[in-house]
């Protein structure tokens, strides 16, 4: 499932552009190694797994109306895992397969810019909230 | 919890996480750091393997099924001993951080919280500085040391300030490893929080120099032993002591027992005991690093200490602080007031001797005389020292 382009705020479409991003990355990503070459398919099955887990993670947030709703906080909890997850075996491929580490890295850039993004909106908006009377 | 029992002397590693893509990240994140590394996937097994493998470290997930994070971390506080741990989270940072101060609160050894998503980077820094920081220093690791007769004393001589005379030695532990030497600053500190440990590592020390009393035993020189105020709890110390040099041709009279981490002195009572009794039995008793932190003029007018050790820091600002000048001319008319000797530490230039002579303290102790040194270059220096002294009197007063 895609984050919703149509609705949210301009945060939320800047956020979905940097999932459509790194979505984009991983699949160069993908395209560049050898799937079938030392357990490099099972890394990437992983990536592609946690890319569905991001997705659905990140229209939970876009649909939220309060960052600091529990379940907000879960989905954005879960959305760091998936991300992490995505971080830790870009890098592991980045590692083990030289030739894909341009592509490797271009993954965990998105990675970490939509974590940069995601925790700036959380903040903001929490802090909005309490500036609100 | 004591490390390395039943296993090798390797690092180890455990990892809490429900993910399995992290604990097999993880895992490979450790590959080639000389860490053995465990990982789980559920608080029951991790505490389970704080038995079983005895990790250095654990990282612990904040989010699990069936339990969060803090409920691990309350069963921790009960079972991790010196474990240490870090909080590796994806949950909001202020959670996070939240979560490691009550992780403090509770009594565990807090390690900075990793906030995912983590590098490999981020976990071998981690492994690194651990290991650099000397964390893996436990109480269990040090009385493995002990028993093994692994630690070594290093002596420092003590000289007469008036007449150059070689009046003994500072006894001082040193841990030796395959990469060098374990800094005192490192281990010391672990001892000083574990009363058991304390007593143990004093017992070691005096037995040791006794049986090493050749390299310094000359005429009525003295050996210096350093005491951890914790000792002071045991109220049957000076019999230990006492047994402690039963056998190897050594007395009571020929320690002092410099009393260090005072902030640890409680129950003035009983501690007033204690030290009187090792007097009674021949002990001479010294107040360390006097002047500074918690050593204070109380315990000089209760405690009957037969010396006091002025503290390297006056020392070695002796000559351009006019201020520390007067507090060693202070400290010494006090000690001659109290018929108490004074010891000075830390002097290092021949100018610090002199003026210290000048103000009538009686013994020193520094880098100018000698460093801290092994039982055989230490007979070397003593010979070489009294022959110096007969030929032409140098390093005393003018």
């Amino acid at each position: 499932m895609d984050a919703d382009p149509g609705r949210g705020s301009p945060e939320d479409h800047a956020l979905s552009h940097v999932v459509a991003r790194l979505r984009a990355a991983s699949q160069a990503l993908g395209h560049r190694v050898d799937t079938g070459a030392d357990g490099l398919g099972n890394d990437m099955a992983v990536i592609h797994r946690r890319l569905v887990d991001v997705d659905r993670l990140v229209a939970a947030l876009v649909a939220s109306s309060d960052p600091m709703d529990p379940a907000t906080r879960m989905a954005r909890h879960d959305l760091m895992n998936a991300l992490g997850a995505i971080d830790n075996y870009a890098e592991l491929i980045a590692v083990d397969h030289a030739q894909a580490a341009t592509e490797a890295e271009a993954v965990r850039a998105a990675v970490r810019d939509i974590v940069t993004r995601v925790r700036a909106t959380a903040e903001a908006e929490a802090e909005a909230d309490l500036n609100t009377p | 919890m004591i490390h390395n029992e039943g296993h090798d002397n390797r690092f180890r590693v455990l990892v809490i996480d429900d993910d399995p893509s992290f604990r097999t990240f993880f895992l490979r994140a450790c590959t080639g750091t000389g860490w053995v590394a465990l990982a789980v996937a559920t608080p029951e097994h991790g505490l389970g393997a704080l038995a079983s493998f005895a990790p250095h470290i654990v990282f612990l997930d904040l989010t699990f099924p069936d339990m969060d994070g803090l409920g691990v971390l309350s069963e921790l506080a009960t079972r991790a001993g010196d474990t240490a741990v870090v909080l590796i989270s994806g949950c909001d940072p202020e959670v996070l951080r939240s979560a490691n101060r009550i992780g403090e609160r509770l009594g565990v050894r807090m390690r900075p919280p990793l906030q995912k998503p983590v590098s490999i980077d981020d976990i071998r820094d981690l492994l690194t500085a651990f290991q650099a920081e000397g964390n893996f220093i436990t109480p269990g690791t040090i009385a493995q040391a002990i028993n093994e007769n692994i630690l070594r004393l290093a002596y420092q001589p003590k000289v007469s300030l008036r007449s150059g005379e070689y009046m003994g030695v500072e006894a001082l532990v040193r841990w030796p490893v395959s990469t060098g030497t374990i800094s005192p600053a490192q281990f010391v500190p672990v001892v000083e929080r574990d009363e058991g440990l304390s007593l143990r590592l004093l017992t070691f020390v005096l037995e040791r120099a006794a049986r090493e009393a050749a390299a310094w035993k000359v005429n009525g020189a003295c050996c210096a032993v350093n005491m951890s105020a914790l000792c002071l709890a045991e109220a049957s110390l000076p019999d230990l002591l006492t047994r402690t040099l039963k056998g190897t041709g050594m007395t009571p009279r020929d320690f002092v027992l410099e009393l260090t981490e005072t902030a640890a002195l409680q129950d003035p009572d009983r501690v007033e005991r204690v030290l009187t009794a090792l007097r009674i039995r021949g002990f001479a008793v010294s107040l360390d690093d006097f002047g500074t932190g918690h050593s204070s003029l109380l315990h000089l007018q209760r405690l009957p200490f037969n010396e006091i050790k002025i503290d390297r820091t006056f020392v070695a600002t002796l000559l351009d602080n006019p201020r520390s000048e007067r507090i060693v001319r202070l400290v010494i008319n006090l000690g001659q007031t109290l018929g108490a000797t004074t010891v000075a530490e830390g002097i290092e230039r021949p100018e610090e001797a002199s003026v210290l002579a000048e103000m009538a303290c009686e013994i020193g102790q520094g880098f100018y005389y000698a460093r801290p040194m092994d039982p055989t270059t230490l007979v070397n220096w003593r010979d070489e020292w009294m022959q110096t002294q007969v030929e032409v009197p140098r390093k005393t007063m003018p």
